[in-house]
């Protein structure tokens, strides 16, 4: 039973389906790791807070600036993979209201609407990021006309 | 940011979970989420459901919830489907014969259409039909689950359910000819009640509103048993799952209380000034969707745009049971505050000019305006509803309306009144005087028969099948033609000495705050007495008085957590309404109402057979809080007074035909 199935599978149009799940398995991983950055990015956001001594500050704000750079590159990742979902759906050949086309959609449309909630999360991380430069600048200033 | 996240964390630290998000849950996460097979490849499944429980399921979940839980596709059973054999499929199905045969043929044979198949009935089903799963190997082989879900209602609000009977009012009120209707109504009835108990894990002490004409002279009618047979039902329902539930509880955790439309007439007819019944009442709501136009982009044609009024509108949540006026105070408050205090709305509204931004402002701004432009589409939204409802208010003269009918029900008011409003006032609308004079055929039955009745139906200028509404009260008023008599005697001796005809009496502890605001459903009353064990038995049977370890037990809540004194109750600190400021974030709300799940008493249940009105919802909510009890408010369908109007049409009766005869 186990090999006729084998073979009713690879025969019907679900083969395009299956290699469709596969790559929206690829991108949920790319979404658990976008995730983490997010994560790090938080909790070096609050250790900021609490810091006083530049070079502590500095530390940090380079780690920041690595994890910003990684968490824009995975987002456009993620973007342009999604874009290439959209128009594989369009090219697929199943007929439209299919239950195959159907779930494609659906499943798209799921990763579209995280990427816009993780969109919002990163403009917020990045305007945090300018605001804390704004003070080092005028921090700067202030010691200058001291010295 | 998406605050779903969140508002899941909230209730997950909670140990007492409100009504709809037990039954949310045990959707998502009971049936959806769990059926896994440890050797998937791909977690993606498919979802099966038939007519009623793809309505049960869109009651309690979106899409995208049922998409994050790993379903790509949701499928109609009797439809042809294209197959999918490397998926895993979930059927969530009635226990029917035609399901059955339908899920069979999916799976059985060489060619399945799914991988596995893991099957939820939504109640109970039939040692034969499992009987039939189980002869065929082959599909026992693809089995993943084989389950009986229990949950066959609807959820119509955190603490209210229905069971989808429509036609109940017309198949139990009607014609006493034929039962079989009636029947087979209350057995899906009490079926459906049943399993809001299996899913709450609640074994309920019952009661119900006893049959009243139970003397010898008079042969007892179908309508009248309706309470008694009900309760019956869901009590066979019961024993059974203390039998095959596993945690079912095997002593009494809460109590239910079966009453029908008949205990009270009024209430889905006279019009209810809170917010929520004024919007299903007066603008043409379909369901809890609201369609209004919003000005196109960039100068274009309007747009029509759809929006539901649901609870995940924190601003709904907050005013729906509110007063219309006391609403639109709020409405005009919020909307002050939020622009005093949104950066993007301050200088949207031009509390600075542009060349004065910093760039600490426009930081500012950026971040504030997605939630801009989220609150103040709420606030607009909601300032145009109450702006709406108040111009019909003005236009049709409800105030005046309203009063009388409030008159008339406290007995304030008679006959000669309504008979005067109806040949002074010009434009009323026919549906208000149809309404007026249900009312009035309520609280003054005798004055619509014969001859008197139908010359006062004439002079409101009802059509014929209006005046059959107004006969049709009758059947659920419940008194039969010996008592009609009595009531006449009665009725003429306090006529002699001009006493008032109420049909509700003046509470001195509930202070008027808005006009208009007197009116209460009976069921306020009854479950008032209820907590307070004040609940007539032989009025009000029980069918399983409590075990003596009932009042005992530690593990049930307190029985009763009521106030000695109504009047002189103290507010406890943690129930003092919080301050409405933050009432934009919906997490905020969500908090506030976990919390104070946490301190509640026993669960009630009520249910009414053949309806229940918006004003009874809100009545819950409003003892909910009072009581420190979640009460939860159960019916065959919730009736806007139009809904109402056109069942009880739809009544036939022979009586009327008597009646006919004699004309």
């Amino acid at each position: 039973g186990d090999v006729e199935l084998g073979e009713y599978a690879r025969n019907s149009g679900d083969l395009g389906l299956d290699s469709f799940f596969k790559k929206v398995q690829e991108l949920d991983k790319q979404y658990a790791k976008l995730d983490k950055l997010l994560k790090k990015l938080q909790d070096a956001h609050e250790e900021s807070k609490a810091v006083t001594k530049a070079p502590s500050m500095k530390a940090i704000k380079q780690r920041m600036e690595k994890d910003v750079d990684e968490v824009k590159k995975t987002a456009h990742y993620l973007k342009t993979k999604i874009e290439e979902l959209d128009k594989e759906n369009l090219a697929n050949g199943c007929g439209k209201g299919s239950g195959a086309d159907r779930s494609r959609t659906a499943t798209t449309i799921s990763l579209k609407k995280k990427l816009k909630d993780t969109e919002f999360q990163i403009l917020r991380e990045a305007i945090h990021q300018e605001y804390r430069e704004v003070v080092e600048r005028r921090v700067f200033t202030a010691c200058l006309l001291d010295n | 940011m998406s605050m779903s996240d969140s508002d899941s964390s909230s209730y997950a630290g909670a140990d007492y979970k409100s009504f709809k998000q037990i039954s949310r849950e045990r959707l998502l996460h009971e049936m959806l989420r769990s059926s896994k097979t440890g050797d998937s490849k791909s977690t993606w499944k498919v979802l099966i459901m038939d007519k009623l429980t793809v309505k049960i399921m869109s009651h309690s979940c979106k899409m995208t919830d049922i998409t994050d839980e790993g379903v790509s596709l949701v499928e109609d059973i009797y439809k042809r489907r294209q197959p999918l054999p490397t998926m895993d499929a979930i059927y969530f199905i009635q226990p029917t014969r035609e399901n059955v045969i339908m899920f069979l043929s999916d799976m059985s044979g060489r060619t399945p259409l799914y991988r596995k198949a893991f099957v939820f009935f939504s109640s109970a089903i039939s040692k034969e039909l499992v009987m039939d799963i189980k002869k065929d190997t082959k599909v026992l082989t693809r089995l993943g689950a084989l389950r009986e879900m229990n949950l066959e209602y609807f959820p119509i609000d955190s603490q209210g359910f229905i069971t989808n009977n429509e036609r109940a009012l017309e198949e139990l009120f009607g014609d006493e000819e034929n039962n079989h209707k009636g029947v087979t109504c209350l057995n899906v009835m009490a079926k459906r009640i049943a399993t809001v108990f299996a899913s709450l894990r609640e074994f309920p002490s019952v009661r119900f509103r006893a049959a009243k004409s139970l003397d010898a002279t008079t042969m007892t009618t179908f309508r009248d048993l309706i309470p008694t047979k009900l309760a019956a039902g869901v009590w066979d329902c019961l024993m059974k799952y203390k039998k095959s539930i596993p945690n079912f509880p095997q002593t009494e955790t809460c109590e239910l209380l079966i009453v029908d439309r008949s205990i009270d007439q009024i209430a889905p007819v006279i019009h209810e000034w809170t917010y929520d019944a004024m919007c299903h009442d007066l603008l043409n709501m379909e369901g809890n969707k609201y369609v209004h136009e919003v000005p196109g982009k960039s100068g274009g044609p309007a747009e029509r745009k759809e929006v539901l009024l649901e609870d995940h509108d924190p601003i709904w949540l907050e005013l729906r049971h509110a007063h219309i006026a006391y609403a639109s105070e709020q409405l005009h408050e919020k909307m002050t505050n939020f622009i005093s205090k949104n950066k993007a709305a301050q200088i949207q509204h031009g509390s600075k000019s542009s060349s004065e931004m910093s760039t600490r402002d426009i930081q500012k701004m950026v971040q504030a305006l997605p939630q801009y432009s989220e609150q103040i589409d709420k606030l607009s939204l909601h300032v145009e509803i109450a702006g709406k409802i108040n111009r019909i208010i003005r236009e049709s003269g409800l105030r005046e309306l309203g009063q009388l009918e409030q008159d008339l029900v406290f007995g304030d008011a008679t006959t000669k009144d309504v008979i005067k409003f109806f040949t002074m006032t010009e434009d009323i609308a026919h549906e208000n005087k149809l309404r007026l004079l249900m009312i009035l055929a309520s609280v003054c039955p005798e004055k619509f028969e014969g001859e008197k009745g139908q010359n006062l139906m004439r002079l409101a200028k009802l059509t014929e099948e209006d005046m059959n509404v107004v006969h049709n009260m009758r059947m659920l008023g419940g008194q039969p033609v010996t008592k009609k008599k009595l009531t006449t005697a009665f009725g003429l001796k306090f006529d002699i000495h001009k006493k008032k005809r109420a049909a509700r009496k003046d509470r001195p502890g509930e202070e008027e705050k808005w006009q208009l605001s007197r009116f209460y459903p009976i069921i306020e009353e009854l479950l008032e007495k209820l907590t307070k064990n004040e609940l007539s038995k032989e009025d009000y049977p029980c069918l399983n008085d409590p075990s003596p370890s009932y009042h005992g037990s530690p593990f049930s809540g307190p029985v009763n957590q009521n106030p000695h004194s109504m009047r002189s109750r103290r507010t406890p600190t943690w129930a003092r309404p919080r301050g409405s400021e933050d009432g934009y974030s919906s997490d905020s709300v969500l908090r506030h109402a976990s919390s104070d799940f946490r301190r509640m008493g026993q669960r009630i249940f009520v249910f009414i057979v053949g309806g229940a009105t918006r004003s009874e919802l809100r009545v819950c909510h409003k003892l909910t809080e009072k009581l420190k009890r979640e009460i939860i408010l159960g019916s065959s369908s919730l009736d806007d007074p139009a809904q109402f109007i056109t069942k009880l049409k739809m009544i036939t009766t022979h009586e009327l035909s008597l009646d006919d005869i004699q004309i």
